[in-house]
């Protein structure tokens, strides 16, 4: 059988590494290398710089895949590489970034062909700290691209959190 | 008159004699029959005694129980105090009662509805993932509309237009705070994710049930020092309330068969939820339906898909179209979905 895998992307800083630790029941294998780019160090110390991944054995003995692409934008070459043949997307827009909705835009547009055929869910964090742009705003952006996509705010810390992102994915794979 | 079963765990050999006596004595004051069985589904639980603690966190979600100690414990929704008097008897065992008939369960053996509350339709609210084939007919719903007015909504405007703060309680249950300042509601933690799991009492009630009762800002945050607790949107508390209220009942003003549509996703991570609110949010995203169509195309049944519509009507997420569309999408295979119910199955353990 073909490999189960669902996709983690998004933004730099925006926790798809620790969203995939959240919920992988192995530690995650990371290619996080310290930051040296100025702008990637004023958010983090250490940053993806191939992929994340972690796993989840489901009942029949078949592994769930979660990868997750790194978010610097010199490294898109990746995104549709692990993205072929996954279940779907999980974009993750971190909300205290300079530009979150230009961020969204940027992984719709190089995603478009890959959610038309399969479907995506769009996880915003750090809303606690940061609650503008607010979800209506992502909302009226989406609906002006006539793209109708779950918008959830996600604490990546946070295995609910993280399973409700998938629980939403799957419910538009299934019924949206 | 509805016929209750009640048990008690835990309790010494005096008290449990006296809970007997005390039972059939009060028995004539009480809205409905209530009587001693070993396999009750209702159960007076010691809370003081290691025993009774243990049988709590492993019965609470299957159960009702009642804490019987001195003070009332955070996690419960029903309480006794102890030691057992007539009046906080009389009084606990009443609120439940209300409460189960708004609330069908195993626990009473047969229900009438009583003269103080509205009538309510016998359709099944609370299950979670609903496996078997749905409820399409709609001549299983309540004819009567669903008037959030009449439910702690009512009450809840109410005190946001005079900019009151109040307490809503029924009985000895855990009590509701709307604090005005903040515009938020203070009560015991919701399980959001898991809402049957939810005291969900004072969300099921009419409005003359719940005392409410006007205090100082400053009693909302002595309750929370005292009784612990969180504070939750207004919307979050208005949402579980039409969800747990409406009871298969759509809401007044609205056609059954006028196609809907959601502008788009309820915010799931602030609004109390089932597994099946995510399925009907993901298909009513996308599609416009009748709400017969919603539960036929989703496997939901046709009360609950009413309730979830209700609760999107007050959160404004609502749009009414002239005609239904259904996206032309293909049939997910069967291996498709069992592949979904298996990760579902596996994220949730």
């Amino acid at each position: 059988m073909s490999e189960i895998k669902i996709v983690f992307t998004g933004s730099m800083g925006a926790g798809k590494t620790t969203a995939i630790a959240a919920i992988s029941e192995i530690p995650v294998i990371s290619t996080d290398v310290r930051a040296t780019d100025a702008d990637v160090l004023q958010r983090k110390e250490t940053t993806t710089v191939a992929m994340d991944y972690g796993e989840l054995t489901l009942e029949d003995g078949q592994k769930l895949r979660l990868y997750g692409t790194p978010g610097q934008q010199r490294f898109e070459y990746m995104w549709k590489i692990l993205a072929r043949g996954a279940l779907g997307l999980v974009i993750l827009i971190d909300n205290s970034g300079s530009d979150p909705i230009g961020e969204l835009v940027r992984y719709i547009d190089n995603f478009r062909e890959f959610i038309n055929e399969t479907s995506a869910v769009i996880g915003i964090s750090h809303m606690d700290t940061n609650p503008e742009p607010d979800l209506q705003s992502y909302y009226s952006y989406l609906q002006e691209r006539g793209i109708e996509l779950p918008v959830l705010p996600v604490d990546a810390r946070s295995s609910d959190s993280v399973v409700m992102l998938i629980q939403a994915l799957l419910a538009m794979l299934e019924f949206g | 008159m509805a016929h209750f079963k009640i048990t008690t765990k835990a309790l010494n050999k005096n008290d449990d004699v006296l809970f007997k006596s005390m039972l059939q004595i009060v028995n004539a004051q009480l809205t409905a029959e209530w009587s001693f069985h070993d396999d009750a589904e209702i159960i007076l639980v010691d809370m003081e005694e290691r025993e009774g603690q243990q049988f709590w966190q492993q019965q609470q979600a299957q159960r009702v129980l009642i804490a019987y100690a001195r003070e009332k414990p955070a996690e419960a929704t029903w309480f006794l105090p102890r030691p057992i008097r007539v009046k906080p008897l009389i009084q606990t065992l009443n609120a439940l009662a209300a409460a189960q008939q708004f609330l069908p369960t195993a626990a009473a053996s047969s229900t009438t509805t009583p003269a103080t509350t509205p009538s309510i339709s016998s359709i099944p609210s609370t299950p979670a993932i609903k496996t078997a084939s749905p409820v399409v007919s709609t001549a299983s719903l309540s004819q009567d509309a669903f008037d959030p007015e009449q439910s702690l909504i009512g009450l809840l405007k109410q005190a946001v237009a005079k900019q009151q703060a109040m307490c809503f309680q029924i009985a000895a249950a855990t009590p509701l705070f709307f604090s005005a300042k903040r515009q938020q509601c203070l009560t015991a933690q919701l399980q959001l994710n898991t809402l049957a799991a939810t005291p969900t009492h004072l969300y099921n009630v009419s409005q003359e049930q719940i005392q409410c009762e006007p205090i100082a800002e400053t009693a909302v945050i002595k309750a929370i020092a005292e009784q612990g607790g969180q504070f939750y949107p207004l919307a979050a508390i208005i949402w579980l309330t039409a969800l747990s209220a409406s009871k298969g009942r759509l809401i007044v003003g609205h056609l059954l068969q006028q196609p809907v549509k959601l502008k788009h996703w309820p915010n799931l991570a602030v609004l109390p939820h089932q597994p099946h609110h995510i399925r009907l949010a993901a298909f009513m995203t996308r599609n416009s339906a009748t709400l017969a169509t919603v539960a036929e195309k989703t496997q939901v049944s046709i009360a609950q898909v009413v309730d979830f519509f209700n609760a999107c009507q007050l959160e404004q997420l609502v749009e009414h179209t002239e005609q239904a569309a259904l996206l032309n999408k293909n049939n997910v295979s069967d291996a498709k979905r069992s592949l979904f119910r298996g990760i579902l199955k596996r994220l949730l353990q």
